[in-house]
């Protein structure tokens, strides 16, 4: 009997110092990409944040969390990956609220243009990877991808093992970040304005785009969050701006605010010549424009407590002074 | 369902639960069960011809036990007549066992080498002018399909020859033929080993088999993960390119397909006989530690030692032993004398042992070739022994001198490399590519051109063969490493464990990253 204890008790710390080395093994083996956009997120105090926002690399490039923070008073966080799909986003927006209780989601509406529940596993595995080991991120799996692919989002070992002979010192280290998912980028792409459509020219949604826009604002309006529909100026592609034009239908059918930066950039005084990382992405002089408006918005329709001058927020005045030595735009 | 998919790593994990869940009486039901699962799972379509060896060679052999039971000679009976009924009896026993033979070799044949057939018709009926265009077929080759064919006609020939009874229960007759870790690529089990073996017993768990057994399975990933499909990316890069590379590098891809094929099919092997052992089930070894072989012969007897033996017990000895051999022999005795008699008998029986073991591993020339090349071989070391014997006395070489060893190892790993040109090339024109590309003068010796690997797989490589020879060393001097590894304190032993387990998760070659190979055994 003892014998058999203590072969269990081994067996166990085996199994236990196997799981140890295999999450390590994972994590620095695996794609770093975009890491230090969302691992800090899960750093934030529980329930800290007053707005979230969800979606793309266009949420990435176009907010900046810390100029809320510094001019508003507004404790924001971008939890966003790149080329993230609605129906990413919506595991994603579970996720967030595992940890946060926003009052107000923003939600990048960018990928309406889709019909499919991922655009790439390459980008796929940026948003899964970065997700915490949690049932949220396995219904997601078992939602966005098919049989075949699930395991190498489930064990993403098998997909970036091969990546043992670029791992550098770099892959060891902790992911910190004080840009609060903001992607800071001062290069400058001159791009030409977007065409003009008539206002009531409309395109369908995709059907899969919209079922998970659906089930956002529902998921938001269940935890009794403001959603707000969001589209950044980027330059237009597979009928972005027909498309957001049926999206005002839907927010309207939810009573729900869309703001379309894209169609309305003179709303900002958005410049395509300076304002463009690339004619996709804002670049810093862009995101501010575009920042400063939802700032605005929040101060005008949002009513969200200033939290420059709370002592709970007292960490994001030193990150703040960080932030302003380390990025200058 | 590969080996080195998840999907099987979690297959075999219900399936070693199951069978100790399983109450011990019915455990061979479950693994029934799971290896008609694991088969079924490659394909429905490959399923059908499997149903069908079994219950044909099932009710050959059943049939064969009847006529043997029946039998019994009247104690009033007359010597002659006694021979005559016995004879009868005889001879309705290989009319059964003929048929199952012929039916079973038939599918296989049909299937594997129908189309070879017509089409090498057609090309030697073109030489003489008769050309006609043959009517090939699509014919997709079950997985597996020449390893249980061997398997059960092994069965029903042993059934004939009275070496073991016939299996009664379909059911258990059934796993026999289709038991899981064997059935895609061997061993070519035989019955009473099988069962002797515990096939249907249903051991008890031990704690310690069971961690050998593991241990042994993640050794064999390691081989096929780490070394094999590594040093394939080499291999294939040369093979692929072969015209555009040197001397040198053509030489160095040899001698890595020689130890791909060997971590591929050795690895598929330790992952079958320890997830077997695991279950408290042995089966037949396949391999031991074939390239410490100080000649062919020898390295034949440590190669696909069960291919082997089935050849020696079901084509060479009853070809020996056939009337016209026989005859033959006897012809030979009274002109040239004993010697030469047995020898030519030997010789014939070899070369149709060798032709058919080439013909077994594919339907093309140059797997024929390959065969011919090692009976010819071994042929000329049966002939040539004594004289060998002679220079080496008269050199005063002493034999048990690792020096002298280890030129015959290295001797007997040349030959087999320049085996594996043929076995390795898509055709005999490429295998004569290659070896021209290696004795022609204007090939230079070597070229700037990388094969496939980096200085870092290599050194991975470099390292993971180095392992896999220290194992075989151990396996040679019959010694179990994994008895050295458990005297060893447990956080060595853990050390260890961990180190291959981590060394296949990071430095094997799988997942999205790479295209995933298959064993190279399969597909014969």
């Amino acid at each position: 009997m003892k014998r058999t204890i203590f072969r269990i008790v081994k067996v166990t710390a085996f199994m236990l110092i196997f799981c140890v080395l295999f999450s390590y093994a994972t994590f620095v083996l695996r794609n770093k990409n975009e890491a230090n956009i969302v691992l800090p997120f899960y750093d934030e105090p529980k329930n800290s944040l007053d707005v979230v926002f969800i979606g793309s690399s266009h949420m990435m490039c176009s907010i900046y969390p810390m100029e809320l923070y510094d001019r508003y008073g507004i404790a924001s966080y971008v939890f966003a990956s790149s080329a993230q799909l609605l129906p990413q986003s919506y595991y994603q927006l579970k996720e967030a609220l595992r940890y946060q209780s926003p009052k107000v989601v923003v939600v990048d509406v960018s990928g309406i243009i889709y019909d499919t529940k991922i655009s790439s596993n390459e980008y796929a595995h940026v948003q899964i990877d970065n997700m915490s080991f949690s049932p949220i991120k396995y219904q997601a799996i078992f939602d966005l991808f098919d049989k075949s692919e699930m395991s190498e989002y489930i064990f993403n070992i098998i997909r970036f093992h091969s990546r043992w002979k670029e791992v550098t010192s770099e892959d060891y280290k902790k992911i910190t970040s004080l840009t609060k998912g903001a992607y800071i980028s001062t290069d400058c792409t001159p791009a030409e304005p977007n065409p003009e459509y008539p206002t009531d020219y409309k395109m369908e949604i995709y059907p899969t785009a919209e079922e998970y826009l659906r089930k956002i604002i529902e998921l938001c309006i269940d935890n009794e969050i403001t959603p707000l529909l969001f589209n950044s100026p980027a330059l237009e592609e597979a009928n972005s701006i027909p498309r957001c034009n049926s999206v005002k239908d839907l927010a309207a059918e939810y009573n729900i605010d869309f703001i379309d930066l894209n169609q309305n950039t003179e709303l900002i005084g958005f410049d395509t010549a300076t304002d463009y990382r690339d004619p996709y992405h804002c670049n810093a002089y862009g995101a501010m424009k575009v920042t400063s408006y939802l700032g605005n918005y929040f101060s005008e329709n949002c009513n969200l407590p200033d939290r420059r001058e709370d002592t709970n927020y007292s960490a994001w005045n030193d990150q703040l002074d960080m932030y302003r030595k380390q990025y200058v735009y | 369902m590969i080996f080195t998919s998840l999907k099987f790593i979690l297959f075999i994990s219900a399936v070693f639960i199951g069978y100790f869940i399983f109450p011990k009486r019915y455990r061979w039901i479950w693994l029934l069960i799971s290896s008609y699962c694991f088969y079924f799972s490659a394909s429905i379509k490959y399923g059908f011809y499997l149903v069908f060896s079994t219950i044909s060679t099932y009710i050959a052999a059943l049939a064969i036990g009847k006529i043997t039971e029946r039998f019994s000679v009247p104690p009033d009976m007359g010597k002659e007549e006694k021979k005559a009924l016995r004879r009868k009896n005889d001879r309705k026993k290989k009319l059964v066992v003929s048929a199952a033979v012929l039916i079973n070799f038939g599918i296989l044949f049909f299937i594997k080498y129908y189309n070879f057939s017509v089409l090498s018709l057609a090309k030697f009926t073109g030489l003489f002018g008769f050309d006609f265009s043959p009517h090939t077929l699509s014919l997709v080759l079950p997985v597996g399909i020449s390893f249980y064919t061997f398997q059960v006609i092994g069965y029903i020939i042993d059934v004939y020859r009275g070496v073991c009874d016939p299996q009664k229960n379909f059911f258990k007759y059934a796993l026999f033929a289709s038991y899981f870790p064997q059935i895609m690529q061997g061993p070519i089990g035989r019955y009473q080993d099988l069962v002797s073996g515990g096939l249907f017993e249903g051991r008890s768990f031990d704690y310690d088999r069971a961690m050998f057994g593991l241990q042994r399975m993640t050794f064999g990933f390691f081989e096929k993960l780490v070394i094999a499909d590594r040093l394939a990316i080499a291999v294939n890069t040369v093979w692929a390119d072969y015209a555009s590379y040197g001397k040198a590098e053509i030489i160095f891809a040899c001698i890595l397909y020689a130890i791909q094929i060997y971590a591929d099919f050795a690895g598929y092997m330790d992952i079958a006989l320890g997830a077997s052992e695991v279950m408290g089930i042995k089966m037949a070894e396949n391999f031991d530690a074939p390239y410490f072989a100080a000649s062919v012969p020898e390295f034949w007897r440590r190669w696909h030692m069960t291919l082997g033996s089935w050849f020696r017990e079901y084509l060479f000895y009853p070809v020996m032993r056939s009337g016209w051999c026989s005859a033959l022999g006897k012809k030979l005795k009274k002109s040239l004398g004993k010697g030469v008699s047995s020898k030519t008998t030997t010789v014939i029986a070899l070369l149709c042992v060798w032709f058919f073991t080439g013909l077994w591993h594919g339907s093309s020339w140059h797997y024929v070739a390959w065969g011919v090349y090692y009976g010819i071989l071994i042929i000329l070391s049966m002939l040539l022994a004594p004289l060998f014997d002679k220079a080496v006395d008269k050199l005063s070489l002493d034999r048990e001198r690792p020096s002298y060893k280890l030129v015959q190892i290295l001797k007997t790993f040349a030959l087999v490399c320049v085996g594996y040109v043929l076995f390795r090339s898509d055709s005999l024109s490429q295998a004569k590519g290659i070896f021209m590309s290696v004795l022609s003068p204007a090939v230079p010796l070597s070229t700037p051109l990388g094969i496939g690997l980096d200085a870092k797989d290599l050194k991975v490589a470099l390292v993971a063969v180095a392992v896999l020879f220290a194992v075989d060393l151990f396996r040679y001097k019959k010694i179990d490493p994994r008895s050295v590894i458990s005297k060893q304190g447990l956080w060595l032993r853990w050390i260890i464990y961990f180190a291959f387990i981590f060394a296949v998760l990071i430095y094997g070659i799988y997942g999205p990253g790479y295209s995933s190979a298959s064993f190279i055994y399969f597909q014969f």
